[in-house]
């Protein structure tokens, strides 16, 4: 399909091409794997980073509630459920509470803590504020989307529940911490303009008079010898056209018409100038 | 003044039939061309556009970009050459580039063989 001049524009549909090398997800991995540390032994548990994968790389998980990271584009979710649930079974042995005990109180501060220390990550460098959505969005599936997914293991006491940090760009960015494959121009070739580029390219142009009118009785009859007059006057310029698509000529200037030593020749004048200069 | 009006016929009383049209098979084509027996050959009240090219310059678009008004620019023909007369495109004779009264016009020196239909 020809690109056309009404597809070319500023779209916000438009997004960066995303795919972070192993050594960007690892970078990754140990920046969540620190902060997650620090969080793990506030709140007494062993957190730790299992693994960091491309989103697209990541196998289908099912349905999962997810807890949205302050700061947007990054959200949180336990294997086994509700976020806040999987907390207070880890740190009270009893999932199953109401919803206005102490306990259900601190499992929702220590998810609280953990969804700003994850959102203070992503906050190191300075970015646009997310709009916040209740999960992830089905596109970072997609190839190139550049988001993340760090499998995550929280225990405690022989007791282990896996949970997802799901972050979208560009939260993926800060956290990767380099520039991601194909964005970077070192070592390539120097931009050219485009008159540059095509300044080789082979032009013909052509040097022709006025169409005159004629009909093909008159065409038919012709003899060699004949003369035929046309309707182009002496003292108006010639037209030099370049041919368009399906050999339409399309006019690029006027010219008027001399010799250069044995070949004709055209001295080419502004079309704007031959305009001023005959009225007709 | 009022317009004169096809008559109509009533339907009930005038003989009124459904046309049957013959079928037609594709018969051998005659020796005789379908104008032979017109006096005036239709096509020759047909109006059409000639176009004389007077020849052409070979450049590059880099050439043509940096070119300017004034700079002469030498055609791929020769003073003693022809020119062509184009019809949609094509040429359908060629001559040399004369002037009759203040007017450009073509002494035609080539034509097809036949050029007649």
């Amino acid at each position: 399909m020809p690109i056309s001049s009404r597809s070319v524009g500023a779209s916000r549909d438009a997004r960066p091409l995303r795919h972070w090398s192993a050594d960007a997800l690892a970078r990754a991995r140990g920046t969540v794997e620190r902060a997650l540390a620090e969080w793990g032994r506030c709140w007494g548990l062993d957190a730790t980073v299992l693994d960091a994968l491309n989103a697209v790389d990541a196998t289908a998980v099912p349905e999962r509630t997810w807890a949205a990271v302050a700061g947007g584009a990054s959200w949180l979710a336990a294997d086994a459920g509700p976020a806040a649930a999987s907390l207070d079974g880890l740190l009270f042995d009893s999932p199953v509470r109401g919803a206005d005990s102490i306990a259900h109180d601190v499992a929702q501060a220590a998810l609280a803590d953990l969804l700003e220390q994850v959102g203070r990550l992503a906050a190191t460098s300075p970015r646009k504020e997310m709009p916040s959505a209740d999960a992830p969005p089905a596109t970072d599936r997609c190839r190139w989307s550049g988001a993340i997914v760090l499998l995550l293991a929280l225990a405690r006491d022989g007791r282990a529940e896996r949970w997802v940090l799901h972050c979208s760009e560009p939260v993926s960015g800060v956290l990767c911490g380099g520039a991601p494959l194909m964005s970077t121009s070192a070592g390539r070739m120097p931009l050219t303009g485009v008159a540059r580029a095509i300044a080789a390219r082979p032009l013909r142009l052509t040097v022709h008079l006025d169409d005159s009118p004629v009909t093909l009785g008159t065409l038919q009859s012709l003899h060699v010898g004949d003369v035929l007059p046309l309707s182009h006057r002496l003292d108006t310029p010639l037209h030099v056209s370049v041919a368009g698509p399906a050999g339409a000529l399309n006019l690029l200037c006027a010219g008027y018409l001399g010799r250069r030593g044995p070949s004709r020749a055209v001295e080419p004048v502004v079309r704007a100038s031959v305009s001023q200069q005959d009225p007709s | 003044m009022t317009t004169p009006q096809t008559p109509v016929a009533d339907a009930a009383t005038a003989s009124v039939h459904t046309l049957e049209l013959p079928p037609l098979a594709e018969g051998e084509p005659g020796a005789a061309r379908l104008l032979d027996g017109v006096a005036s050959n239709p096509l020759h009240n047909i109006k059409t556009q000639l176009q004389v090219c007077i020849g052409d310059i070979h450049l590059t678009v880099g050439e043509l970009m940096s070119a300017r008004e004034h700079q002469v620019l030498v055609l791929d023909r020769l003073l003693s050459q022809p020119v062509d007369v184009m019809l949609e495109g094509q040429v359908v004779a060629r001559g040399e580039l004369v002037a009759v009264d203040d007017q450009f016009a073509v002494r035609v020196t080539e034509l097809p063989l036949p050029l007649k239909p």
